[in-house]
């Protein structure tokens, strides 16, 4: 994993036109091939910083930078916490959908689409139409098409909170399986600890109001990591390290 | 399966018997003709009535398609222009709610040829309908495909052909099939109006002509294929609209 850092977010502040800042002051460097996680109080901005970073909502004061330029922040992913997908295309359609918007050719469409479809299991339902997805399914492809366009950056907002816990473990297997083949910086929105530890390099915990890097815990383990990982006591440290700063940005919430 | 088509053909046989008997006793319905009497008429007299139909049919039709082009094409500009949705949302309205066959006799009486004047009182009468409900129907896309869109760096037209209008799609074809309803009483209640008030050479004035003959035989067999040719078209844009959303949305699925 080389350092080089793609992304500084610089003194980044955020205020709605409604009133209180919701981020403040918000610095962070987030290396190329990093994976973050941000976890924090319900509220904190956590999704704000992701919609800033896609550049869905203007900044209200600071600076990001992407290194490499305009290039790279068209190569960029949302995911939202809905799979948001079109209910009137099929999966493959919906997959080839942010292709077919820039432009691509059918055949790279096509070729682009059926290679994604592989890597996420999806081939045998590329025929089918959301409504006749589980939820499980619904993800994936919504993963999936956030991949097509080989982003450089993928932003993820809470995208497992609706799937049950094993459906959830699986898909996040299956994410860091993904990202061995297809490199990519990840920064992950997320209320599970678990969740964080067992994904990031890097677990930020967010104050609330406004939302500033209250501690971020490294999580040194190498990828891809194992479920069974999560049995090891290296873990649990890490996940009791997220939960005690979790527990002293909201004991500090309270008091202030 | 097969008692779905059983059941309504016994249903039209029994009417059948029904309207013969109705024919046959004294009902004080001044001299009712029999359903093989008013085949007769229909027969007898087809070289005046079925052209003077065509021509009805062919300005409901091409009304009603002209209709609801026009709609969508005026939704599009209104969801894109606020200033001009906001002086004309009054006006809209009143619109959809004026009973457009009610202002004909103005058509009627001005030099248009007589087709033209179907045309145009059949197309305002469905013009309506159709921008009243596809305006927010464009409007009201989810917010969150918006955002995915806006993601994709996506063209102001590229989401109106792939996200507003597919989105729209259920309420404008509740709002066809309602234009479908339309179209075959603005154009019949035209021509009837307009054989009877200014003798133009139609319907209208056929019916007259049997009025003042007592051929009463004939009058039901022009009323009622004239209710034929509204059903025809209906009917066809009903099924057209179940196909079309067979896939994707929930209450047509059962359905089709
Ligand atoms: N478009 C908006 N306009 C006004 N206020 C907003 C808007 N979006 C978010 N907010 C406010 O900004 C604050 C942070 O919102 P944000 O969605 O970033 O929090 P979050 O950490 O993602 O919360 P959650 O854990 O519930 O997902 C909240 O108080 C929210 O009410
Ligand atoms: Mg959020």
């Amino acid at each position: 994993m080389t350092t080089k850092p793609q992304l500084r977010i610089i003194n980044v502040s955020k205020r709605y036109a409604n009133g209180s800042a919701v981020l403040d002051d918000f610095s962070l460097d987030i290396a190329n091939d990093d994976f973050v996680a941000f976890i924090g109080p319900r509220g904190c901005g956590k999704s704000t910083i992701l919609r800033l970073l896609a550049g869905l909502t203007p900044l209200s004061g600071g600076n990001i930078e992407h290194l490499g330029g305009e290039e790279i922040h068209r190569r960029t992913s949302f995911i939202f916490q809905e799979p948001t997908l079109l209910p009137w295309r099929t999966v493959e359609s919906n997959i080839r959908l942010p292709l077919e918007l820039r432009g691509a050719s059918k055949d790279e469409q096509e070729d682009q689409a059926h290679e994604i479809m592989k890597l996420w299991e999806l081939s045998h339902v590329s025929e089918r139409y959301p409504l006749q997805l589980s939820a499980g399914m619904k993800t994936r492809a919504s993963l999936a098409r956030g991949l097509a366009t080989a982003p450089r950056c993928l932003l993820l907002d809470e995208p497992f909170a609706a799937l049950d816990a094993i459906t959830r473990n699986k898909l996040c297997v299956e994410l860091m399986r993904v990202r061995e083949k297809r490199h990519f910086t990840a920064c992950l929105v997320t209320h599970s600890a678990a969740e964080a530890v067992f994904l990031a390099n890097r677990v930020i915990v967010l104050t609330a109001n406004p939302g500033r890097v209250a501690e971020i815990i490294e999580v040194p383990e190498t990828h891809p990591r194992k479920l069974a990982w999560r049995e090891t006591n290296a873990f649990q440290e890490a996940l009791n390290q997220v939960r005690n700063a979790l527990n002293r940005v909201q004991e500090a919430a309270k008091q202030s | 399966m097969r008692l779905n088509l059983i059941l309504p053909i016994l249903v039209a046989i029994v009417g059948m018997i029904v309207w013969a008997c109705l024919a046959l006793i004294d009902t004080g319905l001044n001299s009712l003709p029999g359903p093989l009497a008013t085949a007769d008429a229909l027969w007898a007299d087809r070289k005046a009535i079925f052209p003077a139909l065509g021509r009805d049919a062919a300005a409901m039709v091409l009304g009603f398609l002209l209709a609801c082009a026009l709609g969508v094409l005026s939704a599009i500009v209104l969801t894109t222009y606020q200033g001009l949705r906001l002086a004309l949302a009054p006006w809209m309205t009143i619109a959809r709610m004026a009973p457009i066959a009610a202002l004909a006799p103005l058509l009627i009486v001005s030099p248009c040829p007589a087709f033209l004047t179907l045309l145009i009182v059949t197309t305002v009468a469905c013009y309506f309908p159709v921008v009243s409900v596809a305006t927010p129907a464009l409007l009201a896309t989810d917010k969150s495909l918006l955002d995915l869109f806006k993601t994709y760096h996506a063209s102001y037209w590229q989401q109106i052909v792939h996200l507003r209008l597919p989105h729209a799609l259920p309420q404008l074809m509740t709002a066809i099939k309602r234009a479908a309803i339309y179209a075959p009483m603005a154009s019949l209640l035209t021509d009837y109006l307009a054989g009877a008030l200014a003798g133009k050479p139609g319907l209208g004035r056929l019916l007259s002509e049997y009025f003042v003959g007592q051929n009463y035989p004939a009058i039901v067999a022009l009323c009622l294929s004239a209710a034929a040719v509204g059903v025809l078209l209906a009917g066809t844009v009903h099924a057209i609209t179940a196909w079309t959303l067979m896939h994707w949305h929930d209450n047509e699925n059962g359905q089709a």
